[in-house]
């Protein structure tokens, strides 16, 4: 560990040490047994120009189960936090941690442009500046905080126009919200997300060389991207900040040892070995998620991951939807949103989400129906890694709604 | 030496079997026996049980259950049965989902108004859960993000042209297909007629029983990792306002007797890893066990019959008194 990090680490425990009762607790303990050690942060990374230096494994709070779950984290030196407004009572639980943790300035949280509606709850392009700003300052309301350090213009790229995506990046109603935001200092750092299925490439190619956005967050794994090294090299080097997510492609396996590593911690070793990535952030259900992740910060990628990860692909390679390739996506003739549906599918399936998966879906303006009974599915041809693509549409369908047969 | 026979060798080297032909007499006896063995299958077909035949109109004592008429709605005489075989063909892909939270069987009823000129204007779904824990999750799972509360059964949600409820086990939905019709006195009769069900009275209270913390502001259901513990699933969560204004968050989780002693040990496993204080007191005939959580705060659990009661505040007097009352009622 760096010296940098070392002390960069070192305040962000102190900071959680701070908490009421924490240090007394652990003293009081009865004692025969000594706690075991608790893993941490170990590596901090500069988010781009934005003067937030992040956890190398951070917080994604869109299953966040309690408050208490944040405050563990922050104990564990984690100090950058994702949520959103369409991530059910994430924000308000968010807020609860803040009214204990009195140390707002120790950590970073990143919101979104969205409303607490089921997800997606992304706000369109064309929507009024107004609408922005009642979007964080409801934010802030549930987050018991005055402002947001980053927010996100969210999960670009989840409509297939390239043109109407681009609006939404780009729009003037936004850009004007977060002008006035900003100089209220309410927001700090404006944001974008992708994890595709359409355009992702091109969408964080255009946010990264617009000037407007000082971070992208984008999925990010070892499965396939080709065009991704470039688009980080490129925000690197005009100091936009990049956050890696869908790090796991698809979870499929979970604290499994494959080939002789532990699969997340080669999963995200992989994407933590391209220095433009700050940081990733992932998504943690429980305490065991916690810690198992957290072993995997400030380490380095090895033989052995590479060997876990290739047995990944090779067990999994053709059932994963890769996250942003969106290579079906005009193969449908009934315009089927097939990367978007098994996506959610994938939300059902892998991540337990089957709540999340079956609205989500339910909110698509055109379902898999018409895949039942698809005279000449072209879709299956279309996936370069060989997916069955119509017969998977076909189970996602199954899976995903709930509306009685007529 | 020895050498494998194949298949293949068998077939070519040996010889068809003669073919047996059986004696004219045997042939003309099989052929008189004929349209008696048609008569009989004949007889039998006349006396079949409909219910064998048709699963999905069965008589079972769900259908007993649904009201013939509510005011001016009434039922359609053909009902719909679902069981495990066949719900798939009702929830189309959703039924793992139904199965996996303890599914039993569902009815489903039509009713029409006299201006309804096509189809009736309100369909009854009534599942039978098994018991009232997982009516209660699927009800949370189906309309806890958008609907709003209703009193209906023991814990009701209301959405934009439906109502969810649950009585003891049995988990209703009430879908009407046009804006504005009260359903909610549908839903009141078809609770009532529940009422009068074999496994309704009295169960459902169960879930819901939780000593006397305030006035009750909110309730959900956690259908695993509870506050992120992977230990603790199928959480009934409540909320209570005491007078003074503060917020009391309880809970309480299902612990079959099997698995008392195995979850016990996980509890205290994973706070002594943790080296957190876990302190045990006894009041009256309570068991208490303290724990002094540096992230949850001071917080307490009681082992009881059938279940964990788990109060997120320290054990004050008004606490130590709601619980002592609540273990008398037993």
């Amino acid at each position: 560990m760096r010296r940098r990090q070392f002390l960069q680490s070192s305040m962000v425990m102190a900071a959680g040490a701070a908490l009421p009762g924490l240090a007394g607790a652990r003293e009081s303990a009865p004692g025969s047994n000594q706690p075991a050690e608790k893993p941490q942060v170990k590596s901090y990374r500069k988010l781009g120009k934005t003067g937030i230096s992040m956890g190398d494994i951070s917080f994604g709070a869109g299953k966040l189960p309690s408050a208490a779950m944040i405050l563990r984290a922050i104990d564990q030196g984690m100090n950058y936090f994702d949520t959103a407004p369409d991530y059910g009572n994430s924000e308000t639980l968010i807020g609860e941690a803040l009214t204990r943790f009195k140390q707002r300035d120790k950590i970073h949280i990143a919101s979104k442009y969205c409303q607490p509606a089921p997800y997606p709850g992304h706000l369109s392009a064309g929507s009024a500046k107004a609408d922005y700003i009642a979007a964080v300052e409801g934010t802030l309301q549930r987050l018991h905080t005055d402002y947001l350090d980053v927010v996100f213009v969210h999960a670009i790229g989840e409509k297939g126009s390239l043109e109407e995506e681009r609006r939404r990046l780009l729009d003037d109603n936004m850009l004007a919200a977060t002008e006035e935001l900003k100089k209220a200092g309410k927001v700090r750092h404006l944001a974008v997300s992708s994890h595709g299925p359409n355009n992702l490439e091109p969408l964080l190619t255009a946010a990264v060389t617009s000037g407007h956005y000082d971070l992208v967050m984008t999925a990010f794994n070892f499965m396939k991207f080709p065009k991704l090294p470039d688009l980080i090299q490129t925000a690197a080097a005009r100091g936009v900040g990049v956050i890696a997510m869908k790090t796991l492609a698809g979870a499929k396996e979970s604290n499994a040892e494959v080939g002789g590593a532990v699969f997340e911690h080669a999963a995200f070793r992989w994407v933590l070995k391209h220095s433009q990535v700050a940081g990733l952030v992932v998504t943690i259900k429980t305490v065991d998620d916690l810690n198992l992740y957290l072993q995997a910060s400030g380490t380095l990628f090895t033989a052995a991951d590479q060997r876990a990860l290739d047995q990944y692909a090779a067990l999994h390679g053709q059932s994963y939807c890769r996250t942003g390739c969106g290579d079906c996506m005009t193969a449908c003739p009934q315009g089927v949103d097939i990367a978007n549906i098994l996506r959610y599918q994938m939300y059902f399936e892998d991540y337990g989400d089957e709540k999340r998966a079956m609205q989500s879906y339910a909110a698509l303006p055109r379902s898999a129906a018409p895949c039942l009974d698809c005279p000449a599915p072209t879709c299956t041809q279309a996936c370069e890694h060989g997916l069955p693509v119509a017969g998977k549409l076909q189970a996602a369908h199954r899976t995903l709604t709930f509306a009685p047969v007529a | 030496m020895t050498v494998a026979v194949t298949a293949a060798d068998r077939r070519g080297s040996a010889a068809p079997p003669p073919r047996r032909v059986a004696p004219v007499a045997v042939r003309l006896l099989l052929l008189a026996l004929l349209p008696l063995l048609v008569a009989l299958l004949y007889w039998r077909g006349q006396q079949y049980d409909p219910s064998l035949l048709d699963f999905k109109s069965g008589g079972s004592a769900l259908t007993a259950l649904l009201p013939r008429q509510v005011d001016l709605w009434q039922r359609e005489p053909t009902l719909r049965q679902f069981g495990k075989e066949n719900l798939y063909e009702y929830v189309n892909g959703h039924a793992e989902y139904f199965l996996g939270a303890g599914f039993r069987a569902l009815v489903v009823a039509e009713y029409r108004l006299p201006t309804d000129t096509r189809q009736p204007s309100l369909v009854v779904d009534l599942y039978d859960m098994g018991e009232p824990l997982s009516a209660f999750g699927v009800l949370m799972d189906e309309n806890g993000a958008t609907g709003r509360p209703v009193a209906v059964g023991d814990a009701g949600l209301q959405g934009e042209r439906s109502i969810g409820f649950i009585a003891g086990p049995y988990y209703v939905k009430l879908a009407a297909f046009a804006d504005h019709l009260p359903i909610e006195g549908v839903a009141q009769a078809v609770h009532q007629a529940l009422g009068k069900g074999p496994q309704a009275s009295g169960k459902a209270s169960l879930v819901f029983a939780f000593p006397e913390l305030g006035t009750v502001t909110a309730t959900r259901f956690v259908k695993e990792n509870y506050h992120g513990w992977r230990f603790l699933q199928r959480v009934v969560e409540r909320h209570f306002q005491r007078a003074d204004g503060t917020v009391i968050q309880a809970f309480r989780v299902p612990v079959a007797p099997q698995q008392k002693a195995d979850l016990e040990q996980q509890f205290l496993a994973f706070f002594r890893q943790e080296g957190t204080a876990v302190t045990e007191t006894k009041e009256a005939d309570l068991r208490i066990l303290q724990i002094a959580d540096r992230y949850e705060g001071d917080w307490l659990l009681v082992p009881l019959e059938g279940f964990w009661l788990g109060v997120f505040h320290p054990l004050d007097e008004d606490l130590r008194g709601a619980l002592q009352a609540f273990a008398r009622r037993g």
